[in-house]
């Protein structure tokens, strides 16, 4: 438990550019199949 | 009975309450934020059932705002705009309305009241938060308050009578993302920081209280059990306030003319605020986040519901001109902007803000500047 927790605290600073590039995916995938 | 295997233990208790007693950050989700995101994504079913008879989606268009949209992608949209928008500390209406725009093509009128759903909703999770913290002062919300209840009625005129057209109420926008990203910009510069010591030294203080609470296995957002934002001098003319050794003055009518100009604003465009009144009372009175808040979410909420209701009532009533929100898009979208504003208020203080201040603020400089230039110049591509 204590190894994921000290994962998840290393993992934290990197999951907003984590989050923003998957929001790009996203939406370069809704353009292709969706409009 | 005593359980054998960890004494001192109750061997009756589920074994799931010590592990929730060990996280409490868990906890909270479990206790507060589920029961609202599952409530607030039924609403939205219900809504769409009650709007339309059947739930759109990604293979039958949304027939107000006209887009075809899996329910996923609208709360994946809410979760990312809800989370990076609270780790800079504004609300999430002035990404998730470019996006549904742009990304979406959800360009009627009826975006602006459909985004003012989920700026209504969006705040919920981390008032409760807040109010349990006691980050809350009713006196400081007021006058705000007051200004939106008197200026967001106003917007919607403004926006069915002058920017209903979405090339020129793109132009605006791209104007508030510019403004954002040179404020986003600012916050990255050793001047500001240089500027705003006072603050610094109060997040300081605040940051080893944090670090104190984590060693002793608590949850790392709470507050000291003596903070109070507690009212010294309340008038016509003037409001104090006090916080933990600090002391803030306050102009009531400056005040009530700030809530107002930014309320009429942000209903025109189906904003929350958050964007004009966080650089507001961080640049001239010098709030930290741990206070401002105090003010700022009850004026998005009570903004939100007013401008919502002047989209769908008022406006109706006085003008026959009728913009009825796409209800369920909004409270999907919302469902996961709960989720992302909770998890990036927790989150927060490990974010390098620097660096993700300096990405935010180049991408929604460079979107403000395609939707000026794209009503200037046709563009040779879609925005």
């Amino acid at each position: 438990m204590d190894s994921i927790k000290a994962f998840g605290r290393k993992f934290i600073p990197f999951l907003p550019f984590l989050i923003a590039f998957l929001a790009v995916l996203v939406a370069a995938y809704h353009i292709q199949f969706y409009r | 009975m005593e359980n054998p295997t960890n004494p001192g233990t109750d061997s009756l208790a589920p074994p799931t309450a010590g592990f929730l007693a060990q996280n409490p950050l868990l906890r909270e989700f479990l206790r507060d934020q589920v029961p609202m995101i599952v409530v607030v994504f039924g609403l939205g079913l219900l809504a769409a059932h009650l709007q339309y008879g059947f739930v759109p989606g990604g293979d039958v268009a949304f027939p107000i705002a006209g887009v075809r949209v899996p329910l996923w992608h609208l709360v994946w949209m809410g979760f990312w705009t809800g989370y990076l928008m609270a780790i800079v500390g504004e609300a999430s209406g002035i990404f998730s309305l470019p996006y549904s725009m742009s990304v979406l093509e959800f360009t009627s009128v009826s975006v602006s009241p459909t985004s003012l759903i989920t700026t209504f909703l969006n705040p919920f999770g981390a008032l409760l938060g807040y109010w349990r913290g006691k980050q809350w002062n009713l006196d400081l919300a007021l006058w705000l308050c007051i200004g939106a209840i008197l200026g967001s009625p106003i917007g919607p005129f403004i926006r069915v009578y002058w920017l209903s057209d979405p090339v020129p109420f793109k132009a605006v926008i791209g104007i508030v993302l510019f403004f954002m990203s040179v404020h986003l910009w600012i916050q990255t510069t050793s001047w500001y920081l240089q500027r705003t010591t006072r603050q610094r030294e109060f997040k300081e203080r605040f940051d080893k209280m944090m670090q104190a609470r984590l060693a002793d296995g608590e949850a790392p957002s709470g507050l000291p059990s003596d903070f109070r934002i507690v009212t010294e001098e309340r008038s016509w003319k003037r409001l104090t306030i006090s916080y933990w050794g600090e002391r803030r003055s306050f102009s009531v009518p400056a005040m009530v003319l700030i809530g107002f100009i930014v309320g009429i604003v942000a209903s025109a465009l189906g904003v929350g605020g958050g964007f004009m009144l966080v650089p507001i009372l961080v640049s001239f009175y010098g709030l930290p986040m741990y206070v401002l808040v105090a003010g700022t979410i009850p004026f998005v909420i009570v903004l939100s519901i007013t401008g919502l209701i002047s989209y769908t009532l008022t406006l109706p009533m006085l003008t026959g001109v009728s913009i009825p929100p796409d209800w369920s898009f909004g409270l999907f979208v919302a469902a996961g902007a709960i989720f992302g504003a909770w998890l990036g208020s927790k989150t927060q203080k490990f974010i390098p803000e620097k660096y993700l201040k300096s990405m935010l603020g180049t991408i929604t400089g460079v979107v403000g500047i395609l939707y000026v230039a794209n009503y200037f110049w046709r563009l040779p591509f879609q925005i």
